[in-house]
């Protein structure tokens, strides 16, 4: 495929079969941008060819039976596993995947990594009336350190969705498109566990095995109680600016062989920086570091054209 | 606005005024007179030129050249002090609330210039990347710093501060095309006059340049940028956090200096996050001083 530039940008959504490693580097379209900008969120439906996710539910499965054996389930025997992207090499293979990790660059920069990431597993057959509210916007302390109305972007998830949620009540993820510019949600009960009505606008991502969705870490989301027969399956990765810190702060074992094999990107993507500097993005002596790894990448294919602020 | 430090230090520690806050949030700073008493700032000047004739004698600053060296307090631990000042450090956990670090630091020495330097735009905001990757209008304040002065700046010419006040809303200001052409200085720009052992306390969007020091009197500063922990240090502390010095240091300002917090068990991002409260001293130090303030998010306990 050609790398196409922002004045000839394509879409490649439901066309799984064009997906290809430089598809990781064609810039997102003006309507993909255009529709993430108005709702916070988007839809990469096919995102992960049929052989990917089949690999990636298998690797989900056997990482859930290793902690149920190892008793570290929830006491419903869901499973929220932190910073699991080592756990298999298909995790790995979803950091930079080339369906969803040209939105990323596209809309954080060239100065990113992977900050949060999880594997959530929740069985079927869930009562509804375990429903408790869990709406909710990512960041924690950034929701009331920053002060701005409303606060800046900083991140955002990327959903790849393992399992069928094609119809509501397997426990996908609910947001209110839109509602990444709120900086309260209005509804919250005094405590979780009192009935609530759901907010306004609030919908189910209704998504197939092997879509993924995008979303601003700003969307008020929560989860979804999972009272259908499947099992729901997911693994989300989280993306951020290079000055912010990870929050999952796993010991990747940089000096292990496998990371040492892994490309520049996906390196500088799993926490890999030469000084504290260099998450900065620049040099001790202040100036831009062309060396890093997703810098470099870009401005070898001339994307960094200086059209958007973060990717001059 | 300037306001004065005076009777300050010998209390508890108590937040900064209202009308402080209200001139900080419309001018983007303020300078704390008196903030170091006149012992105080000998005892720093001192030890900045310690750091410079050691800088000099091996051969990383030129005799006479001007030096600005990173991470102060791995640079030289006798600064420690200022990074927790009793008439400094309300205005910042005022300003950030409890879950923040120093991540940035520099020691400042300017010699007069003797030479002519070629022309260079340098008016900036602090936080670099951060200016390019924040989509808002105006971008988050994130950081604030904290600029002590030991030398007399107390006329224009040497060196000072440069600033427009209330620039800290405006997200771009008119500026050459290249930095080396020569373009008119913003409308209202000062430079901020001060004494020494002032302080001059900014908000990072604030538009500042430094000037250049054309009088008789070296320019020495010692400069501490505080953000919150979820942001990723600047500074180099590593080796320092393994040195005897580090031990003496309070908890307090151990937090400030970076060092990992989180207890077995705690994971470690988690606690930059602020996850935990109960281990962060400065939390506790504001707990324990009735300091918390409900009405301002970053203060709410």
């Amino acid at each position: 495929m050609t790398v196409l530039k922002h004045d000839a940008a394509v879409t490649i959504n439901d066309a799984t079969a064009s997906i290809n490693d430089a598809t990781a580097y064609v810039p997102i379209s003006d309507a993909d941008r255009y529709t993430f900008d108005r709702d916070g969120f988007l839809l990469v439906p096919g995102a992960l060819r049929p052989d990917v996710w089949m690999r990636a539910a298998a690797a989900a499965d056997r990482v859930y039976t290793e902690e149920l054996l190892a008793d570290r389930l929830r006491p419903d025997r869901s499973l929220h596993l932190i910073g699991m992207i080592d756990r298999d090499p298909v995790f790995l293979d979803l950091l930079d995947h080339p369906a969803t990790f040209r939105y990323v660059w596209n809309l954080l920069g060239w100065n990113i990594h992977t900050h949060h990431n999880h594997l959530d597993i929740h069985p079927g057959n869930q009562p509804p009336e375990r429903a408790s509210w869990n709406w909710h916007q990512d960041g924690y302390r950034q929701n009331s350190d920053v002060d701005a109305e409303p606060r800046p972007m900083l991140a955002v998830k990327v959903g790849f969705v393992l399992s069928d949620m094609s119809a509501t009540g397997r426990g996908a993820t609910k947001v209110i498109k839109g509602s990444h510019r709120w900086n309260t949600l209005a509804g919250r009960p005094a405590r979780p566990n009192l009935p609530f009505d759901e907010p306004p606008g609030a919908e189910e991502i209704v998504a197939r095995a092997g879509d993924a969705f995008i979303f601003d870490r700003r969307l008020w989301h929560s989860r979804s109680v999972n009272t259908s027969t499947l099992t729901r399956k997911i693994v989300f990765i989280g993306y951020t600016h290079r000055w912010i810190r990870p929050l999952d702060e796993v010991d990747y074992q940089r000096d292990a062989s496998w990371f040492g094999a892994l490309s520049p990107v996906r390196q500088q993507l799993l926490g890999a920086g030469l000084n504290n500097a260099n998450f900065w993005g620049v040099r001790p002596d202040g100036w831009i570091d062309q060396s890093i790894p997703l810098r470099a990448e870009l401005a070898g294919r001339d994307l960094l054209d200086g059209h958007l602020p973060y990717l001059r | 606005m300037t306001t004065t430090a005076t009777n300050i230090t010998a209390s508890a520690p108590v937040a900064m005024t209202e009308s402080e806050r209200e001139e900080f949030e419309r001018a983007g700073y303020l300078v704390i007179r008196g903030a170091l008493t006149p012992h105080e700032v000998t005892y720093y000047e001192q030890a900045l030129d310690r750091v410079y004739a050691a800088e000099v004698a091996a051969g990383r600053v030129g005799s006479g050249a001007a030096m600005h060296k990173l991470s102060a307090v791995a640079s030289c631990p006798a600064t420690v002090g200022l990074i927790d000042h009793p008439a400094t450090f309300r205005y910042v956990w005022s300003i950030l609330g409890w879950n923040i670090h120093v991540y940035h630091s520099h020691l400042d020495v300017h010699p007069t210039i003797t030479v002519p330097k070629p022309y260079r735009f340098e008016w900036h905001q602090d936080g670099g990347r951060q200016n390019r990757e924040l989509e808002t209008n105006p971008r988050p304040r994130l950081s604030v710093k904290l600029a002590y002065w030991l030398s007399d700046v107390s006329h224009e010419g040497r060196g000072n501060f440069k600033v427009v006040p209330g620039s800290h809303l405006a997200n771009r200001i008119e500026g050459p095309p290249r930095r080396d052409i020569v373009w008119p200085e913003p409308p209202g720009a000062v430079e901020v006059c001060a004494n020494p052992g002032d302080v001059v306390f900014f908000d990072r969007r604030l538009w500042h340049t430094r000037t250049d020091n054309h009088s008789p009197i070296t320019r020495k500063g010692i400069f501490f940028a505080y953000s919150h922990r979820w942001s990723h240090g600047r500074d180099e502390n590593d080796d320092l956090f393994a040195t005897d010095s580090f031990g003496e240091f309070t908890p307090v300002q151990r937090q400030l200096l970076g060092a990992p917090l989180a207890a077995p068990g705690q994971v470690k991002g988690d606690h930059q996050w602020g996850h935990y409260p109960s281990t962060t001293p400065v939390y506790g130090y504001l707990k324990q001083n009735g300091l918390f303030d409900p009405s301002y998010p970053p203060l709410i306990p």
